[in-house]
């Protein structure tokens, strides 16, 4: 009896063993993304890091449920935006503003770089329900049906909000210029 | 295609690769250039897009990881170990109370009887003085004559040093015992199974148990025995 019970503890070390190496696979593959995500999901560094935290040591504890290493994306995405949505339960009002994400200054290409970051506060300025579609396209490479899946839309209201996100953002841009050219001329 | 059409489905995804929007775009130059200037402000979003990780941030998230799996681990050892020490606790608690707690007597008698079986087979034809240096190990003595010694042998009644006889009897074999008194004896008077019965005496320091087969009488070899059964103070 005592004999007996010395094999399950092995299996189960070697069970960690595999756990181990698909989460640290997972880490490595996706941390970044994930973290991309959060950040445009919170717009901030710190909030974002401690969502991105949540979520992979929620992923860990339910690692098991993870049968499709295909689906790990949009898993981890899932359970990123529970966290977020979590994230206001707790707190009731937990407003952050978007970080400046400072740029090296002074650097060779000083337009590119004023003009990107025009460009990330345009995206930070988007509503969410356009910004949170946009970031899929971009950030993940979602097609217009895998955005409407993970955020369980209809397609063409996916389509409608990806229209009106860069074509907020373009002419938010043209109006800058137009403004720097009254300006300067 | 008309021109919002277009606009709506370039802006929603530059880089798709629909074959009427390429048409659209070959046939009309200005279409062609706004689908550009679309490919480059998305090129734009998507460089704005790829915010900074944090540095380490990896291997922030397995050590944290490492951290609760390890935690976790813990608990479950302090899970089996608490088991652990609450059934070596049981086992070690049953073995002081339970088990040297109640010996019974009668059980044993008979439990000898078939363990040391030869004892009735076999004829050692021992003197009475043999008998009573065994006795005198408990302080007691045969004053008379007790007829002929078949066997007599120390034995072990639960950790309680005894004396095994085979006597004659007018009845025929009889085992007897004398058992040392114990405070955790359990003393039946008579007792019995399928094949023996018996009886236990209890003299001044030390049991005398009887045990015959159903149709022996013992009464008579118990008299003799109690009248020349003697302790020393």
């Amino acid at each position: 009896m005592f004999f007996r019970k010395q094999s399950p503890p092995a299996s189960v070390n070697a069970d960690m063993a595999t756990k181990q190496q698909r989460y640290e696979a997972l880490v490595q593959a996706l941390h970044g993304d994930i973290y991309r995500y959060a950040y445009w999901l919170v717009g901030n560094k710190a909030v974002a890091e401690d969502i991105v935290q949540e979520t992979f040591l929620r992923a860990w504890k339910s690692l098991d449920s993870l049968l499709d290493e295909k689906a790990a994306k949009s898993w981890l995405i899932t359970i990123l935006r529970r966290e977020n949505a979590r994230r206001f339960e707790r707190k009731q009002f937990d407003l952050v503003d978007m970080d400046d994400y400072s740029l090296a200054d002074d650097g060779p290409d000083q337009d590119a770089q004023l003009q990107q970051r025009e460009i990330h506060q345009l995206i930070a300025s988007l509503a969410e329900e356009y910004r949170e579609p946009l970031m899929l396209q971009v950030i993940f490479g979602y097609s217009g049906e895998e955005i409407a899946e993970q955020l369980a839309l209809n397609k063409n209201t996916v389509m409608t909000r990806l229209f009106r996100a860069r074509n907020q953002i373009k002419d938010a841009l043209e109006q800058a210029s137009a403004r720097r050219g009254r300006k300067n001329g | 295609m008309d021109d919002l059409e277009f606009r709506r489905a370039i802006y929603a995804d530059p880089h798709q690769h629909d074959e009427r929007l390429k048409q659209a775009a070959a046939q009309d130059p200005a279409k062609a250039q706004a689908w550009q200037e679309a490919k480059w402000l998305d090129e734009k979003v998507q460089k704005a897009a790829q915010v900074a990780v944090p540095d380490g941030l990896a291997q922030r998230l397995l050590l944290r990881q490492s951290m609760q799996a390890y935690r976790q681990q813990k608990q479950q050892r302090h899970w089996y170990m608490g088991l652990a020490a609450s059934l070596l606790l049981m086992v070690g608690l049953t073995f002081t109370f339970w088990q040297p707690g109640q010996v019974d007597v009668a059980e044993n008698a008979l439990a000898h009887i078939y363990h040391e079986h030869k004892a009735l087979e076999v004829d050692e034809n021992l003197s009475l003085a043999q008998v009573n240096a065994k006795l005198a190990s408990f302080g007691g003595e045969f004053v008379a004559d007790i007829g002929k010694v078949y066997y007599a042998n120390f034995c072990d009644f639960k950790n309680t040093k005894s004396l095994h006889m085979v006597l004659d009897s007018p009845e025929g074999k009889i085992t007897v015992f004398i058992v040392p008194h114990n405070e955790k004896q359990k003393l039946s008077e008579r007792f019995s199974n399928h094949e023996y019965q018996g009886k236990t005496l209890n003299m001044q320091r030390a049991s005398l148990i009887l045990v015959g087969n159903k149709q022996q009488k013992l009464s008579s070899l118990e008299e003799s025995l109690k009248a020349k059964l003697r302790f020393s103070a």
